[in-house]
Parts: C-alpha cells; sequence; structure tokens
C-alpha cells in the first residue's frame, strides 16, 4: 500500500519549532501520513540528503526568520542536487501573502503556507494531492 | 525492478532508497529485484537492539555506530517506529539522535513504519536487511520499536539480540517473565547511575542463573551509564561492541550461524508463501464480495469459519 511520506524540515539558527512539531502531530494523528522530522539547526544540504535517503514524497520547510525568499530557491537547488528532483517542497511559516505567491511563482515551492492559517489547510493539501 | 537491484548492488544510494521504500509500500514486481540481489545476501553481521520505550535504543545505536566507525566497518540501520492503529500515520524521529552521521558515506540510517505488524518490527524489515547487506555494510543494526515482553520478531532476523533494560522501570520481577529475556544475546542495564541499576544487574544474573544455556553462551551483562558523560559512555558502548563482536566469533567458532539463517529463511519462505498464496485469494475474496457474504453467514449463525475455509480451499487449493 502507497502511503504519504513527507520529510519536515528547519534550517539556519531558526529555533520555532512549535508550528512544526504540531503540524507532524496533526499529519500524523489526522491525515495518516509517515512524518519524519529532523529537527532544528540543520543545513540545508543536511535535509536534502535525508529527503533522498527517506525517499519521502514532499519536504516541507518551516521558517521564521524572514529569509525565506532566499531559502526556498536554495533548498530547491539543493534537493535537486542531491537527487531529489521528484521531490516536491512546501512552505510553512512566517510568510506574508505576496511573498508566498511569489515562490509558488517562481517555482521555489508547490505550496507556502502563512502560520496564520489553519493547520488543517496543510494537511488537507498534502492528503488530497495526487500521488505520483 | 531487476535493474534497481542491479544498481543496489553497486551500493549506489539512491537506488536502494528507492527499493527499500518499494519494499515498504509493497510495490508490484518488487520481488523482481529481490531475487536478482538475494543470491548475494549473507555477509553482514546483523545486530537487533530492543528494549522498553524510552529504554536508550536509539541513543545506543548512535553510538555504537562511532563505536563500528572506528574499527573501520561500514554500518546500516534500520530504526523502526510505530505506526497509529487508528490513521496509519507515524511520527519517526529514531534519527534525530543519529543525525551526526548524515554525511559519513559509510553510515546509511532507515527508519521505517511498522504499518500494523505485529511482534516490534516492520514488514519490511527483512527484505531491507537483504538490501543494506548487498549495498555492502559490514553490520547492520536493526531497532525494534519500543517492546512489551512478547514482541520478539528480531530473533528471526539478527545474528546477536541486544536487550537493553533500564532501571526503575516498576516491579523488576516483570524482567524474568518469558519472551523478551530469552531472546537476549548480551544484556545492557542503561542509565546505570540510576538508583536501582545494582538492584537489577543482581535480579539479571540471579534470573540467569536459572536458566540453561545449551549453545554454551551465556549472555554476558554489560553496563552503560548517563550519555551527559560523553567519555564514559563511549567507553562502555566500544565495550558493548567487543562484546558484539565475541558473540559473533562464538556463533562462528561453533557453528551456529547456520542455526540463526535458518529462523530468517523460514520466516521469509513463509512471508513469501503467504503473500503468493493467501494474499492473492483474500484479495478475489473480497473482490467478488464473497469475503463480506461470509461475514453475513457467520453474524447470522449460518455456518462456522471452519466450514467456511474449508469450502475456501476446496475451491481454490489444487490437491
Amino acid at each position: 500500500m502507497r502511503q504519504v511520506k513527507v520529510l519536515l524540515a528547519m534550517t539556519g539558527l531558526d529555533p520555532n519549532n512549535k508550528r512544526i512539531r504540531l503540524l507532524a502531530r496533526s499529519l500524523k494523528e489526522a491525515g495518516g501520513v509517515e512524518v519524519y522530522y529532523s529537527g532544528m539547526y540543520k543545513s540545508l544540504e543536511e535535509n536534502a540528503a535525508e529527503a533522498v535517503k527517506l525517499q519521502v514524497d514532499l519536504v516541507g520547510l518551516s521558517i521564521y526568520t524572514g529569509l525565506h525568499l532566499a531559502v526556498f530557491p536554495e533548498m530547491r537547488q539543493a534537493l535537486d542536487a542531491a537527487g531529489g528532483k521528484h521531490i516536491s517542497l512546501f512552505g510553512e511559516g512566517l510568510i506574508p501573502a505576496q511573498d508566498a505567491a511569489a515562490l509558488v511563482d517562481q517555482g521555489a515551492a508547490s505550496a507556502v503556507f502563512a502560520s496564520t492559517l489553519p493547520i488543517n489547510t496543510i494537511i488537507e493539501w498534502i492528503t488530497t494531492r495526487p500521488v505520483s | 525492478m531487476e535493474e534497481l537491484g542491479k544498481r543496489a548492488l553497486t551500493g549506489d544510494i539512491r537506488a536502494v532508497s528507492r527499493l527499500i521504500r518499494n519494499i515498504e509500500d509493497q510495490v508490484p514486481n518488487t520481488h523482481e529485484a529481490i531475487k536478482h540481489i538475494f543470491p548475494f545476501t549473507g555477509r553482514a553481521h546483523v545486530v537487533g537492539i530492543t528494549g522498553a520505550p524510552g529504554a536508550g535504543k536509539s541513543t545506543l545505536t548512535d553510538q555504537l555506530i562511532c563505536s563500528i566507525r572506528a574499527k573501520n566497518k561500514t554500518v546500516g540501520v534500520m530504526a523502526v517506529d510505530p505506526s497509529s492503529p487508528f490513521t496509519g500515520g507515524a511520527l519517526l524521529g529514531d534519527r534525530i539522535r543519529m543525525l551526526r552521521h548524515a554525511d559519513d558515506p559509510g553510515v546509511f540510517v532507515r527508519s521505517l513504519a511498522t504499518r500494523g505488524a505485529m511482534g516490534g518490527l516492520s514488514k519490511a524489515v527483512g527484505d531491507g536487511i537483504h538490501v543494506l547487506d548487498v549495498m555492502g555494510k559490514d553490520v547492520i543494526i536493526v531497532e525494534t520499536v519500543g517492546v512489551g515482553q512478547q514482541e520478539v520478531d528480531i530473533i528471526n532476523h539478527a545474528h546477536t539480540v541486544l536487550v537493553v533494560l533500564v532501571p526503575g522501570m516498576g516491579d523488576e520481577v516483570q524482567a524474568i517473565k518469558a519472551g523478551l529475556m530469552e531472546v537476549a544475546d548480551i544484556f545492557i542495564i542503561n542509565k546505570a547511575d540510576r538508583e536501582g541499576a545494582r538492584k537489577l544487574y543482581k535480579e539479571t544474573l540471579s534470573m540467569m542463573d536459572m536458566g540453561k544455556f545449551p549453545s554454551g553462551w551465556r549472555p554476558p551483562i554489560v553496563m552503560v551509564e548517563s550519555n551527559l558523560e560523553p567519555h564514559s559512555f563511549a567507553k562502555s558502548v566500544d565495550e558493548l561492541y567487543e562484546k558484539i563482536q565475541e558473540h559473533y566469533k562464538f556463533l562462528y567458532d561453533n557453528n551456529l550461524l547456520q542455526e540463526r539463517a535458518q529462523l530468517k529463511v523460514q520466516t521469509e519462505i513463509n512471508d513469501a508463501l503467504r503473500s503468493a498464496i493467501l494474499e492473492p485469494v483474500l484479495n478475489k475474496l473480497i473482490e467478488t464480495g464473497e469475503f463480506d457474504q461470509m461475514v453475513q453467514k457467520l453474524l447470522k449463525k449460518e455456518t462456522d469459519p471452519y466450514t467456511l475455509a474449508d469450502e475456501v480451499a476446496a475451491k481454490y487449493l489444487i490437491k
């Protein structure tokens, strides 16, 4: 049976891990998703290598540092470079709507969710995506 | 699929990762890849590590990786975490404790969810071990989910089984119960700086004095203290690794490796037969709606499960 697998990632010195932990539990308990969480203070490359080793369907990157415009394209590149072109990237964090739209437009992320949205929005998006 | 098997043989990380994912998802034709790699399996030393939730299995595994790498041997790890019985979801956190090995090419860590399997492992573990074996890992560590007294499937897959005990987990007599205690090749008393460690040590010792060891191997007890003292922690785990090697040598010298290997192949043929014979029949029964009809009949007490099973067997089994 095919089961959706997600790696939830943080990067740099971002210490705001409350919501990503809530998301991890919610995805497990409400969404039936297999969730990996790689913890705080990891580099983008470490997370990309993890994503490939785990063969996840999705990587979710949580950013509360305001650096999202720079970091998402870099994460996308790191994933591609590690051999994870087929792995989709989504974002979560303190991200203004116009930045979120810009990131999706430029192809850096498949979806970006502001932290003001209910967590269900993310769960629904993940569990109703067509599996490749 | 065969291609994936060929690439796994060369140690290609991506192929190995994909193959394990396909095994987990039971993608059709994955068996073809396993057929291809099976002749090359059986080289690695498989070490199982099991114990109650929170006993420190992941932390010990992490340090054990260091001890093994210090001897210039490569390591594969399969860490199993529980799936939710209600949604099938899982939160796999073991690897957070092992991420420091992420850029070491001699280490491959993979986490798996149980996906409803009983016994403390995932169904994918058996074939997963083969994949890590053929990718060239010298030692394969299989970390079970936190177990109770009866989840001892690890014995069917590992050459050396480590059972991790911790002081203060309630009535120490619990430890004497059958099951988990019988599968141990090495006991680890973890968090041995805590109160009750001496008592646990003595009780484990006296339990073993009552036991019989037909193979001639009496499980040693290794005390490991808190990892807050990194130096002494590393030293105890080095000692643990020596014991693990001693056990492997013992199995080898006494021609007992074969016995362990036999347990594994028995389990494998059992599983393979189940998926080749039972599952297609079950799927067919469910597809045609016969399964539901049988359930209804049973609810109305029109028949019994054994009569139904005989009928199904008469229909599908070629005598």
